[in-house]
């Protein structure tokens, strides 16, 4: 069997020794001792030559199978990665510092028209005591949904703010002074005398087993309707001032393929508020009462009728609602892009911060039914029991609810000062009729949707399950799920 | 040459048994090879996952008004491009927990169009959930879905406020500048599970007992358990039972557990236990520390869909509170989306909380979809 | 010369070289194919390795040189100076140059991770140089490093588990192919026997066939079955050759058979001529040998005659008279056929002979029909009969006297002469060494007479017992003249 190799070595094997000094230990060298050592085995001169070929190509064959089968495991032989080490990134938090002259003010008025109006509260206060450093801790998060919750954690891990805003009713007495969270205020409250200045109906939310626990700061009523004037004029139409006025006024409305009602439910709530200002004007005031107190059936006609034109109602709304938050509904009515929208008193300070004024950009009408209700909004503030600088809550506390304070302040915010000692009449128009209404005290009912009426985690299941009966307009199922939520979160 | 007409039957039959022969081998061999090569695509990013270009949701702009119409709340107000979003998905649960998150995040994206990285923080690991933040602000993503509970993730996402949009998931920074959270509303849940309790023990005047972990080193309970406890709190307040509250934090350890409950029970009158924490609820269900006791008292588990799921046979709980994992990390992309595409922050991402009570355990039980 | 051979064959022709080849081409074919197969699927996991290697490798590097960034960019940031800032930039120009090579997979975000850093370290030393605070964003941008390298380490670490996994996927399937693979090798293997096993089969059977048919042609069996071939190649035609051949042999040996058949009947024919001369030249012999001088005999008589009836003894004259016609018929020419009333001139003649000689105590009876007078038949044909009748019958009976009777009779084309006498009979033995030519006597001649006359062996009957009287009778087929006698029956 003749072994090919390559020409040039062959000249080397045939000359020695000498030219294989050449080349000294390269692995040419080997590979041609081997070559020669193949020539030598005996065994393979007897084989025939194909016979030989084919063997080759079965070793080829096999070995090149095999170290391709093996080569992968050598190779994986644990990570290649460096470590540079178990320095972990520095820490980039900053430290708590609890400056002793700091009053920490913990709200949510973010939006506008309420920012403006606590920072006139906070800029007026820091004139009177400059030597208080005063945090405006106001936390962004439509609808204080962010500042509810950093506010019960900081309770519970009692880190507390010197001072927070809570809704008057339900929400701080079900869930603040029963948790034992706040400071009754009630020395505060006779050293002042508050309990003459604001009218019982308040006073009532702010007070449990005789004591008193927050401070009332505007009284915002719920159940308003807001339009464009413009619009209603060119069309003939009047503001509708009930259920069943609203419902044709937005159907005329709606054949004239004008957007009739505006509506903002990004946050959810503002679909609750529409429910339960066609609620409060439908049912009667006890019946209203007995259903937020838990105590009557949530499956009642005056509900089942509210959820009825609620569904006509939201047929008739603008499409991308779930985009737009309460205020930019407003927008619409003011860009006369639609005609008519349900929204609380703040709506009144959103305008203004606009620049709109009433009459001629926006008109508004109180939405109630044969009782001319007031839905009740009631923005305090309260005293954490955990706070360190109870003085100067008491000097904020006492600061923001005089008169003149109150006054520009609710009118900034387009609410009704809860105290009575203001006059009506100084009130710009608009107010002046809730601030009558609200000093008459009939037919005063707690917001469900702002915390006056129910706890929050109940406002916040009614919220969804309104959300879900937006999409799926399904009356009685709306119905039987409303009921379980009054059972779950209405503790009676 | 042709062989048309000529050949006959005896050498045409082996013929055809060798060809047929061949082409199944060549068809086996081909199919193997094809797998082979779709096994090894796969090796790239896998923790990356891009959006198909369709979109449900087209990128229109929200009717916003002006300058000064405000918005209420969020930071960011920019972007609606018609570009793919990159966001980043920062986890550091539980492997099962992470796995559902992850099936749900990318079902979303898919149907968005956006682009996803998956990181993931093993509490052992290098990298921490902060690094990840940090990683995600220098890599230029759009947006960062965030699922943590260590303290110094709030300042972080304070400093990044501005340039990078953050999404807490299944646990919030409320104080923080992160712009919207997806998960469970934990106070309504906290509420919700004291109501029910009250409802299922005799009032015999027994402690309520609350578990929770704290992991060492951790400076405080993360948000979601506190504002559990605060909805406890409260629900147990309006039936004035409120001092029968007791509220035990403890280490997640299995060596531990044990002697931790005995002198829970060593020292009280224990009526009910709600352990809040899911790696406390699948350490009292492995150690069976619950089951040995004799005294009789309710027991309430809380926990994923992912982990309950397999151990939900031998639970030896009366009721078990489940989210959905897979919903959560669907909502948080379509959050991320909605806000980066329209600068709308939507407020309603609360994730439904699922309550499996006695019946419904001593029984077959079948975990509804999710979605409910 | 395929073609040719199609042509001529008129079917397609697969030689044998081609199967050879094709059988060869689709082994190769085959074993091409499931090495290459598994070569493939075997380099699908190197390209995996290799892709793994290369890309950890980058990350590595660039793991490298973010901390060599770190350093530059601090030297820098401390110093000011143009050399670091050179090796600052020259670090930039790496990075950057890694972060846009695109090579990285497994990091999709890698681009905006360099970028970010990069864009970082540029942002400081360009605070640097313009004199502005940068304390905060350097202790950043160190945290960062720290992170981002720490990353590419996780990175690294996921893509070799990632790896390790999908290898370990595959591997089952790389097996599953080595195994078809195999599989495959041995079935082909299988087919090659089989295959192998049925060529030479079919190149073999033959060809012992057309041997061992050979051998029994030579043995000269003709009666062999064509060999068969199925296949199309040249077996087929040599088998085709062979068959052709043995037809023709065949063919040929029964044209020689023929031929010979044909050969040696004309011997046969020649023979019986040889020795119908011989006889008749025995006759001639005969004829000679008892020949003296005809003509002084028949003058002789024939004067003895006119003596004898000078002398008044008519009664001799007449005998002596008819004993020479007698020897004058005898004499004559045998060749030539004569008429059946000659021949009955010649018998009366000879019985007037017998008569005289023996008085009446023989007596004879001709019997025949007028028509068969015309027939011709061989000269001495009954006359010897008569003769034999005589000698073998009534003179050995020893009393010298007897009846003779001669019938002929015409029946279908052939004449048949009778002579029964009463005598003694031939014995048995007798009859048959005549009947076997092995008696040279007058029947005998008779019957080989008759023989080459009318190449016929049965003319002559012998029939009779010891005591018995003999019968003997000649059939003569008749030629020609039935025709005229056709009808008539004359007894």
């Amino acid at each position: 069997m003749k072994i090919w190799y390559p020409v040039k070595f062959r000249g080397i094997l045939q000359s020695g020794s000498r030219k294989l000094t050449k080349f000294k230990k390269s692995r040419v060298l080997q590979e041609l001792k081997l070559l020669q050592k193949l020539k030598v085995l005996p065994g393979l001169r007897d084989l025939a030559e194909g016979q030989i070929i084919f063997l080759l190509i079965l070793i080829m064959v096999i070995v090149f199978s095999g170290t391709a089968s093996f080569l992968p495991f050598r190779l994986l032989q644990g990570p290649v990665g460096k470590d540079s080490g178990s320095v972990r990134a520095e820490d980039f938090q900053a430290e708590e510092i609890f400056n002793p002259a700091e009053l920490e003010i913990f709200s949510w008025w973010t939006a506008p028209g309420e920012r403006e109006g606590l920072e006139y509260l906070i800029n007026s206060f820091q004139e009177e005591y400059p030597e208080i450093e005063v945090v405006n801790a106001a936390v962004e998060g439509g609808a204080g949904v962010n500042a509810k919750d950093v506010l019960k954690i900081r309770l519970l891990r009692n880190i507390p703010p010197d001072t927070f805003q809570v809704h008057a009713g339900a929400e701080l007495k079900d869930t603040f002074i029963a948790g034992d969270y706040l400071n009754p205020l009630t020395e505060l409250w006779q050293e002042q005398g508050w309990q003459e200045v604001f009218p019982e109906k308040l006073t009532e939310m702010v007070r449990k087993k005789g004591e008193y626990y927050s401070l009332p700061v505007t009284a915002h009523r719920s159940n308003r309707l807001w339009y464009n004037k413009e619009m209603l004029a060119d069309y003939g139409l009047q503001p509708p001032r009930t259920p069943d006025e609203l419902l044709s006024t937005v159907k005329a409305l709606a054949e004239k393929d004008e957007i009739p009602l505006a509506l903002g439910s990004r946050n959810l709530w503002p679909i609750t508020h529409l429910f339960e200002t066609l609620l409060a004007a439908l049912a009667e005031p006890e019946q209203f009462e007995a259903l937020v107190r838990g105590e009557r059936s949530w499956g009642s006609p005056e509900v089942e009728r509210t959820l009825e034109i609620m569904q006509e109602l939201l047929t008739h709304v603008n499409e991308d609602h779930a985009s737009l938050s309460w205020h930019e509904a407003c927008e619409l009515i003011l860009q006369r892009e639609a005609a008519l929208t349900v929204m609380g008193t703040w709506a009144r300070g959103y305008f203004a911060a606009r620049n709109a004024s009433l009459d001629e950009d926006y008109g508004s009408v109180v939405l109630a039914g044969e009782n001319q209700v007031f839905l009740l909004v009631v923005d305090t503030f309260a005293m954490p029991a955990a706070t360190e600088n109870q003085s100067f809550t008491r000097k904020w506390l006492e600061f923001i609810s005089r008169r003149e304070i109150q006054g520009k302040f609710t009118e900034i915010l387009g609410a009704a000062p809860p105290r009575s000692d203001i006059k009506s009449e100084e009130l710009i128009s608009g107010t002046r009729e809730d601030h009558l209404d609200l000093l008459n005290q009939q037919n005063l009912l707690p917001s469900i949707a702002h915390g006056a009426a129910a706890r929050e985690v109940f406002v916040n299941a009614l919220n969804q399950e309104l959300n879900v009966f937006l999409y799926e307009n399904d009356i009685s199922g709306t119905l039987e799920e409303l009921k379980l939520l009054a059972e779950i979160y209405l503790i009676p | 040459m042709k062989f048309s007409e000529n050949i006959s039957c005896k050498t045409l039959l082996p013929i055809i048994l060798f060809l047929a022969v061949v082409l199944v081998f060549n068809y086996f061999m081909w199919q193997n090879y094809q797998k082979i090569q779709e096994n090894l695509a796969r090796f790239g990013d896998s923790n990356f996952f891009a959006g198909e270009a369709l979109r449900e949701e087209g990128v229109e702009h929200l009717k916003t008004t002006g300058a000064g119409a405000g918005r209420a709340g969020g930071s960011r107000t920019d972007i609606s491009g018609d570009e793919g979003l990159r966001l980043a998905f920062i986890t550091s649960g539980s492997e099962a927990e992470r796995k559902l998150l992850r099936e749900g995040a990318e079902q979303a994206a898919g149907s968005l169009g956006v682009e996803l990285k998956f990181y993931h923080a093993d509490p052992g690991g290098q990298m921490t959930p902060v690094d990840y933040l940090e990683l995600a602000a220098l890599a230029d993503f759009d947006g960062v879905l965030l699922e943590g509970s260590a303290g110094e993730l709030a300042d972080r996402i304070d400093a990044l406020a501005g340039e990078l949009p953050v999404v807490t998931i299944n646990s919030d920074f409320p104080d923080s500048s992160r712009l919207s959270y997806v998960g469970l509303n934990h106070h309504q849940a906290g509420f919700q599970i004291g109501r029910y309790l009250l409802e299922n023990i005799a009032g015999t005047g027994g402690r309520i007992v609350l578990l929770s972990s704290r992991v060492e080193g951790e400076q405080a309970l993360s948000s979601s358990e506190q504002l559990k406890i605060f909805g406890f709190q409260e629900a147990l307040a309006g039936s004035g039972q409120v001092e029968l509250l007791l509220h035990k934090e403890i280490r997640p350890d299995l060596l531990n557990i044990s002697r931790e409950i005995n002198e829970i029970f060593a020292g009280h009158e224990v009526v009910a236990i709600f352990s809040m924490s899911e790696e406390i609820t699948l350490l009292l269900e492995e150690s069976a520390v619950l089951s040995r006791r004799d005294e009789d008292f309710f027991k309430i588990g809380y926990g994923s869909r992912a982990s309950l799921h397999e151990e939900l046979d031998r639970l030896n709980f009366d009721a078990l509170i489940y989210r959905d994992s897979s919903q959560v990390g669907s909502q948080a992309v379509k959050e991320m989306t909605t806000i980066l595409s329209r600068g709308s922050i939507n407020l309603h991402t609360r994730v439904e909380m699922e309550l499996l009570t006695d019946d419904r355990l001593a029984g077959e039980v079948v975990l509804d979809e999710p979605g409910n | 010369m395929n073609r040719e051979i199609e042509q001529q064959s008129g079917f397609q022709f697969f030689s044998l070289r081609q199967k050879l080849l094709l059988f060869f081409v689709a082994f190769f074919c085959l074993m091409l194919l499931t090495a290459g197969y598994i070569a493939l699927a075997h380099r699908g996991t190197a390209d995996l390795l290799n892709t793994l290697l290369e890309e950890n490798e980058t990350l590595e590097k660039a793991a490298e040189k973010l901390h060599l960034l770190e350093h530059h960019t601090t030297n820098y940031l401390n110093t000011v100076s143009p050399e670091n800032y050179e090796l600052y930039r020259e670090n930039y120009q790496e990075l950057a140059e890694l972060r846009d090579s695109g090579e990285v997979t497994t990091l999709t975000e890698f681009n905006e991770l360099i970028g970010g850093i990069l864009n970082n370290s540029e942002e400081l030393v360009t605070r640097a140089e313009n004199d502005q605070g940068y304390q905060q964003k350097y202790q950043n941008f160190i945290g960062q490093i720290n992170i981002a390298s720490r990353y590419l380490n996780n990175v690294i670490n996921d893509n070799n588990r990632q790896a390790n996994q999908i290898y370990a996927q595959s591997w089952s399937l790389i097996n599953q192919m080595e195994r078809y693979g195999l599989m495959m090798a041995a079935l082909l293997a299988l087919f090659s026997l089989i295959f192998l096993y049925i060529f030479t089969e079919n190149i073999t059977r033959p060809l012992y066939k057309i041997i061992d048919q050979s051998r029994k042609l030579a043995e000269g069996n003709f009666s062999l079955s064509p060999v068969q071939v199925e296949t199309r190649d040249e077996l087929n035609f040599i088998a085709r050759a062979f068959n052709l051949m043995t037809a023709e042999l065949e063919a040929l040996f029964t044209e020689l058979q023929e031929k010979l058949s044909l050969e040696r009947e004309l011997q046969q024919k020649q023979v019986e001529n040889l020795r119908m001369k011989n006889l008749v030249k025995e006759a001639e012999l005969k004829k000679l040998q008892s020949q003296i001088n005809p003509h002084f005999l028949f003058n002789t008589l024939n004067s003895i005659s006119q003596l004898a009836v000078l002398e008044d003894a008519d009664r001799t004259g007449e005998m002596i008279t008819k004993v020479a016609e007698h020897f004058r018929r005898n004499l004559k020419r045998a060749e030539e056929l004569i008429t059946v009333e000659e021949e009955l001139e010649s018998v009366q003649l000879y019985c007037d002979i017998l008569k005289t000689r023996f008085g009446d105590t023989i007596e004879f009876e001709i019997n025949y029909k007028d028509e068969v007078l015309l027939e011709e038949i061989p000269p001495l044909t009954i006359q010897p009969l008569v003769e034999n009748a005589f000698v073998h019958g009534i003179k050995k009976s020893g009393s010298s006297a007897g009846r003779i009777n001669i019938t002929l009779e015409k029946k279908k084309g052939w004449l048949k002469i009778e002579v029964q006498d009463d005598g003694s009979g031939m014995k048995q033995e007798l009859v048959d060494k005549i009947l076997q030519q092995e008696e040279i006597g007058g029947l005998s001649n008779i019957r080989e007479r008759l023989r080459l006359f009318y190449q016929r062996d049965d003319l002559l009957e012998i029939r009779g017992a010891a005591g018995e009287g003999t019968l003997v009778s000649i059939h003569i087929p008749l030629t020609g003249e039935t025709n005229r006698s056709a009808g008539e029956e004359k007894n």
